[in-house]
């Protein structure tokens, strides 16, 4: 067992135990390590001005991949086993790299003080590529705010950056060492204990199973990017914490024919590049759904919310606009819990029984993830939506999934999921009832509009009025109409 | 104002300090290292109204790493109960520690400070208070009724003052209108959200403070902090080289500054206080709410006969702070018969202050959707309504304007736009699922000038020569550094690279506040002639000195350029700074002067203008609005550098963008809490929201503003921007949204 964790901080190894393990990583940056580059401006994980680089065993165990985080919401102890390259360390000393050139010249700094961050975001972008179109750049820094420049000369050096000139972090720090010492320091489990205060890493399951039965409640603290944001916005402080990231292979994402499985330390952006990857037949109905749910991951947070979140905490934290929660109702996804008493597998329609309250023991974990595919030949259509008022980085006032089954163009089977109109995720079992067995016409889904309106009750709050939720719940069917099953069906808006 | 062929003045230079911003190595006032640092954290008050009745600091007091807790207990009595320094902007009434009283929800009651960061804010929650509470006002509709008008002196006759402003015979003039329009408009509170914390460090030496701040007015904070404490303001040492941001948020000095001295003095130890997200909400100011009733008359063929522009804002019940939106109208257009008052209501909210355009911003939204209503009652188009009623003269102080391009403006930019292809039906133009709409509003700022003095070095850097140029302006991301070097060189006759500006420090001689757009006027005239008496006096030397080949020639008759001297006759006489000054004892010198407004400012009005158009395009299932298209013609006097001019552009339009459809202060009326107080749900423009945005600057030569012919352009790219984009909303839907920020909900 070990009480220290180990990381490398700009190639230079750092054992932290104690007081500075519970510390976020962008206080121990800035105050214990006097690196002040890094910082602070929002600390809830909404701006990115504190992103840094951290480096993980990809999955061939011999190269670290570096990936875009927000610090503030990191603990240091989670990072046990990573390199960490902050702006400081993105260049030799007296250096520039490729990004922070193209930043000088496109005068993207004004103030300077969101510059850091942008720079490591989009240092991160050049890790693994030398060009990128605008609409990656954007989407690429959807996590960092500006208040000066209105974003385009940033754009615009991103546009410039000549990514083979690229001082890149996995060239700049040669993993091979570091991966030495990570193997030989984090082969045992990690224990932590400052006051009252536990921070576990096992590396196995049984020994996972095995905290979180013996003292309870032990929080699971996976990317952090919920609890990280209660710990800094309410001051939660839960005396016994576990991350899982020791465990192999727990982190895995699998697509075949049948079945989408991800396991439960998998993050969200894992995902969104398994989906990328996966060499599905372009026309199958599977392939779309993972399209469709690849388009919202999309828009979920931010690049650095998602190398860091994950799906098990996205369904463990149970919030009702929860974004991957739609698509995994209508596609009757499973979740495999393993604990105490070994494995059971729950349907995620019966998962969630009010708000916040969770078919999940104490000593319960969820390990597996299970999306069932459409086989292939089978005609199926789905729209997932997301409303929110700011196009990203934004809290959903309202999602939506629908599912339609069909043979020409009779319906067979419909799901219907609708978040934030109620305290969890709700299926529409009438508006189903409706749609099943008839023809599919401009008529069928203003009323199916119409009913879904009268069945829910959903309340006034700072991302939307009741009128408005009731609104979008009648126009999304028309919407889906219009873009998905209109016979001359019109261009999307972009 | 002089120039040389290789004069970097309009050119688009880069920044001088962005190889330390985008290294991380920029030391913003969090940033400096102490020795023997310790950390301040304040605890803020849960109620909105009343008092603090008890206090109970035991169990902070001993918890791990604290060295004192200072409450109103038993902090030091200030001169005056710490009014001393009142005296806006710098100055305001704070809240610091001298009683018990309570006038907002998150007001500083306390300040714990430990040995770390972490230690202190363990501690602060254990910091046990119980209030009486005092009755509270919190809502704005319901404290209307109390609204006052603005306290303030006597107008002289024909005088325009701040609150109350009447020319002609509004009653005779609506009367005499075929059209009338009488709505209200309102918009929100909003918070500036720098992206940097407020943060001070403050550190006594026997009689002598030193803080670093992160201010936009350096003598201000010297002043404030000196007069606080009852010192003498050379005993105070400002220092602030970056500030990350400030929107106006940082041109007073706030109660987290004086409380970090506090705090040192009485623990005799250096204290730092940063500000959490959530404290800016509150104690460092925000936008007003304002109300606007505004009523136009207009004869049928769009000629105005009054308008009448009544203001209501909120204040706090510390001091009174007014949003000055009928202001801008005055000034707007021909119209002889206006009236233009302010009146305050108090809120149990923190004392609301300058934002971006404090006035304009508001003012330019509601007057310009209101003549957006009465082109439409009119049946006329928007821009032709505009020209009709162009004003030639200021229709406020009857001056001709030093310059005025805005007939330009609307040309050139209603050409860029494409204005013609306007429908005037609202809710007619569709692209797909889209409804599309058009609108247009004018923008304009004053332009202001300060007097500042400037110190001028030359000396010898190895070989060559550099200059060095203080000043106590400040950078808050406008560039001060590069304009300033720019004109240095330019005066001097020096490369940019040969230039060393130095800002944010309050050794250096006094510059203005960085308010009011006027930092490069002010500053930069300053420059200009500092620069230029240090040139007259190296060349003296040169024309004066027998050894030189340039003895005996007139000083005005030699010209320099990247440090060489050479004569404007056909004399192949030359030489360099540095052999001239390599000749002088000390081998430097130095020149101190000042540059300040004259009598032009009493013979002319000076305003920028522009003119702002609008695409919005809402879909017509969720109601989502985005706006892919702003165009912003401008006309702002001389273009100092292009890079820098049009990036302050473009971020003024963004905060109009966001002004239109984001931001808003949300306040819980049941108990004054700030309900959105982070950057989640106080919404921000991310780069997604921003699309075609186009600048133009229309050519205009403005011989009499100011030595630099440049008039400011840090805030009119807001102004206008709200207005064109309701027009633009309203033209695609027919829904008339009188207030902002517009949302979604309010479309269905
Ligand atoms: C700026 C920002 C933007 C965001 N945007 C979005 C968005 O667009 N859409 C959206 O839906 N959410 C969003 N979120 C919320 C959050 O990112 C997601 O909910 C994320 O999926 C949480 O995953 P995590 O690993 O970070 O969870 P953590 O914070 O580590 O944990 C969350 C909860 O899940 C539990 N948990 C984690 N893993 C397991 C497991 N394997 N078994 C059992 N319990 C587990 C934890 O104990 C905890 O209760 C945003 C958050 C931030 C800060
Ligand atoms: S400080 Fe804003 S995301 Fe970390
Ligand atoms: S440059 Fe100031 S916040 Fe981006």
């Amino acid at each position: 067992m070990r009480n220290q964790a180990l990381l490398f901080i700009n190639g230079k190894e750092h054992r932290v135990a104690g007081a500075e393990a519970f510390d976020t990583l962008s206080n121990y940056l800035r105050y214990t390590l006097g690196q002040t580059g890094t910082k602070i401006v929002c600390e809830e994980g909404d701006c990115g001005a504190c992103t840094v680089l951290v480096g993980r065993p990809d999955s061939s165990g011999k190269e670290l991949t570096y990936r875009a985080v927000n610090s503030c919401i990191q603990i240091v102890g989670q990072l046990d086993g990573t390199s960490v390259v902050t702006v400081e360390g993105l260049a030799p000393p007296r250096e520039l790299n490729a990004v922070q050139q193209a930043m000088v010249s496109c005068h993207g700094a004004q103030c300077g003080y969101c510059t850091p961050g942008f720079v490591v975001a989009m240092s991160a972008l050049f890790e693994t590529r030398d060009r990128l179109s605008e609409q990656e750049v954007r989407d690429g820094l959807t996590g960092n705010l500006c208040r000066c420049t209105g974003y385009e000369p940033i754009i615009k050096a991103a546009l410039a950056v000549d990514g083979s000139r690229m001082m890149r972090a996995r060239d700049l720090y040669p993993s091979a060492p570091m991966l030495e010492t990570i193997g030989a320091h984090c082969r045992d489990s990690l224990t932590i204990e400052h006051g009252e205060r536990t921070l576990s890493a096992p590396v196995t399951m049984e020994q996972a199973i095995g905290i979180r039965s013996e003292r309870a409640p032990v929080i699971i603290l996976q990317g952090g990017t919920d609890l990280g944001v209660q710990a800094n916005k309410r001051g939660l402080r839960p005396p016994l914490l576990m991350s899982l990231n020791g465990i192999k292979g727990l982190d895995e994402v699998r697509i075949d024919a049948e079945m989408l499985s991800v396991g439960g330390t998998a993050t969200l952006a894992a995902l969104e590049t398994a989906i990328r990857l996966h060499a599905g037949s372009v026309f199958s109905p599977a392939h779309g759904h993972l399209a469709e749910l690849a388009n919202i991951l999309g828009i979920f947070g931010s690049p650095q919310i998602r190398n860091a979140g994950t799906l098990a905490g996205n369904i463990a934290n149970g919030s009702p606009i929860a974004d991957t929660l739609p698509f995994l109702f209508v596609m009757e996804a499973r979740l495999e819990l393993t604990g105490r008493s070994g494995t059971r597998v729950v349907p995620i329609n019966a998962f969630y029984r009010g708000y916040k309250q969770l078919d999940l023991e104490p000593d319960e974990i969820i390990t597996r993830i299970l999306v069932p595919l459409p086989p292939s030949g089978s005609e199926e259509t789905l729209g997932l939506y997301k409303v929110s008022r700011r196009k990203d980085l934004d809290i959903s006032s309202f999602t939506a999934a629908i599912r339609l089954q069909t043979t020409a163009r009779t319906i067979t089977a419909a799901s219907v999921a609708l978040g934030g109109v109620g305290p969890v995720v709700l299926r529409m079992p009438s508006v189903e009832a409706l749609l099943k067995g008839q023809t599919i016409t401009q008529d069928l889904f203003e009323r199916a509009g119409q009913l879904a309106r009268r069945e829910i009750n959903p309340i006034s709050d700072v991302r939307g009025s009741r009128d408005f939720r009731l609104q979008l719940a009648e126009n999304i069917f028309r919407k889906f109409y219009y873009e998905r099953l209109e016979p001359r069906r019109e261009m999307r808006e972009a | 104002m002089a120039t040389n062929e290789s004069g970097s003045v309009g050119k688009p230079m880069n920044r001088v300090d962005g190889r330390l911003k985008v290294t991380g190595a920029a030391r913003y006032a969090a940033d400096w290292p102490i020795d023997g640092l310790t950390y301040g954290v304040i605890v803020q008050s849960t109620i909105g109204s009343g008092r603090v009745a008890s206090i109970d600091v035991s169990r902070a007091s001993k918890a791990r790493g604290v060295i004192g807790v200072l409450t109103h207990k038993n902090a030091q009595k200030l001169p005056d109960k710490g009014r001393a320094a009142v005296n806006p902007p710098a100055g305001r009434v704070l809240t610091l520690l001298q009683d018990g009283e309570v006038h907002y929800n998150g007001q500083p009651i306390a300040v714990v400070v430990a040995d770390t960061f972490e230690h202190a804010t363990d501690a602060a929650t254990m910091v046990a208070v119980t209030y009486e509470k005092g009755t509270l006002a919190a809502d704005f509709d319901a404290a209307f009724p109390s609204a006052y008008p603005l306290p303030e002196k006597p107008a002289e006759p024909g005088r325009n003052t701040r609150g109350h402003y009447v020319r002609g015979d509004v009653d005779a003039g609506l009367a005499s209108a075929d059209v009338r329009i009488d709505q209200t408009y309102t918009t929100p509170k909003e918070n500036h959200n720098p992206m940097e914390p407020h943060a001070a460090i403050a550190s006594w030496e026997g009689g002598q403070l030193t803080v670093y701040d992160t201010t936009q007015y350096v003598y201000g904070a010297r002043d404030t902090v000196a007069k606080t404490f009852g010192m003498k303001p050379e005993d105070v040492h400002i220092i602030s080289p970056f500030v990350g941001g400030g929107f106006g948020c940082k041109g007073s000095t706030w109660s987290h500054v004086l409380l970090a001295a506090m705090a040192s003095q009485s623990f005799k130890r250096p204290v730092k206080i940063v500000l959490t997200r959530r404290q800016m909400f509150g104690p460092v100011g925000g936008r007003p709410q304002t109300h606007q009733r505004i009523t136009l008359g207009a004869k049928s063929d769009g000629t105005l006969t009054a308008i009448r522009h009544v203001t209501t804002s909120h204040t706090s019940f510390i001091e009174d702070f007014l949003e000055p939106s009928g202001i801008v109208t005055r000034m707007l257009y021909a119209v002889p018969n206006l009236e233009s008052t302010h009146r305050l209501l108090k809120l149990n909210v923190g004392t609301p202050t300058y934002q971006r355009a404090p006035g304009e911003a508001t003012g330019t939204f509601s007057v310009e959707v209101a003549m957006d209503e009465l082109a439409e009652k009119l049946h006329m188009d928007p821009l032709a309504l505009r020209l009709k009623n162009y004003a030639e003269t200021d229709p406020d102080t009857g001056r001709p304007f030093s310059s005025k391009a805005l007939k330009e403006c609307y040309r050139v930019g209603a050409e860029l736009f494409g204005w013609s292809k306007r429908k005037a039906q609202a809710g007619t133009m569709r692209d797909g699922k889209a409804m599309v709409g058009y609108g247009l509003a004018t923008a304009t700022y004053p332009t202001y000038r300060s007097p500042a003095t400037v110190r001028a070095r030359m000396e010898m850097n190895g070989s060559d020569v550099r200059a060095v140029v203080q000043t106590a302006s400040q950078d808050l991301g406008t560039g001060t550094y590069t304009i300033m070097t720019q004109i240095a060189a330019d005066a001097l006759g020096l490369k940019p690279s040969q230039v060393r500006f130095e800002l944010g420090d309050s050794h250096f001689p006094k510059s203005p506040v960085s308010g009011g757009s006027m930092s490069a006027a002010s500053t930069g005239s300053a420059v200009h002639v500092a620069c230029t008496a240090l040139r007259q006096q190296v060349l003296a030397l040169a024309a004066n000195d027998p050894s030189s080949p340039m003895h005996g020639i007139v000083a005005t008759d030699i010209g320099v350029s990247e440090g060489r001297l050479i004569t404007r006759s056909d004399s192949p006489a030359t030489e360099t700074y540095a052999e001239v000054l390599a000749r002088q004892p000390g081998k430097a010198v130095e020149a101190t002067e000042s540059s300040a407004p004259g009598e032009e400012t009493k013979q002319f009005a000076m305003h920028a203008f522009g003119a702002v158009f609008a695409e919005a395009r809402i879909d017509s299932d969720t109601r989502t609005i985005r706006i892919p298209r702003l165009v912003g013609a401008y006309g702002v006097g001389r273009v100092l550098n292009a890079k820098l001019a049009h990036s302050q552009m473009i971020s003024g339009m963004v905060w109009g963008v966001s002004q239109a459809l984001r931001e808003e202060t949300e306040v819980d009326p049941r108990n004054g809490r700030y309900v959105n107080a982070d950057l989640a749900e106080y919404r921000v423009p991310v780069n997604a929201d921003i699309h075609d945005l186009d600048v133009i600057f229309v050519d205009e030569d403005d011989p009499h503003i100011n030595p630099i012919g440049a008039k400011g352009i840090g805030e009119i790219g807001i102004t206008g921007v709200a207005g064109a984009i309701a027009n633009a909303i309203y033209n695609a839907t027919g829904v008339r949204v009188r207030h902002l920020p517009i949302r979604l909900d309010d479309l269905l």
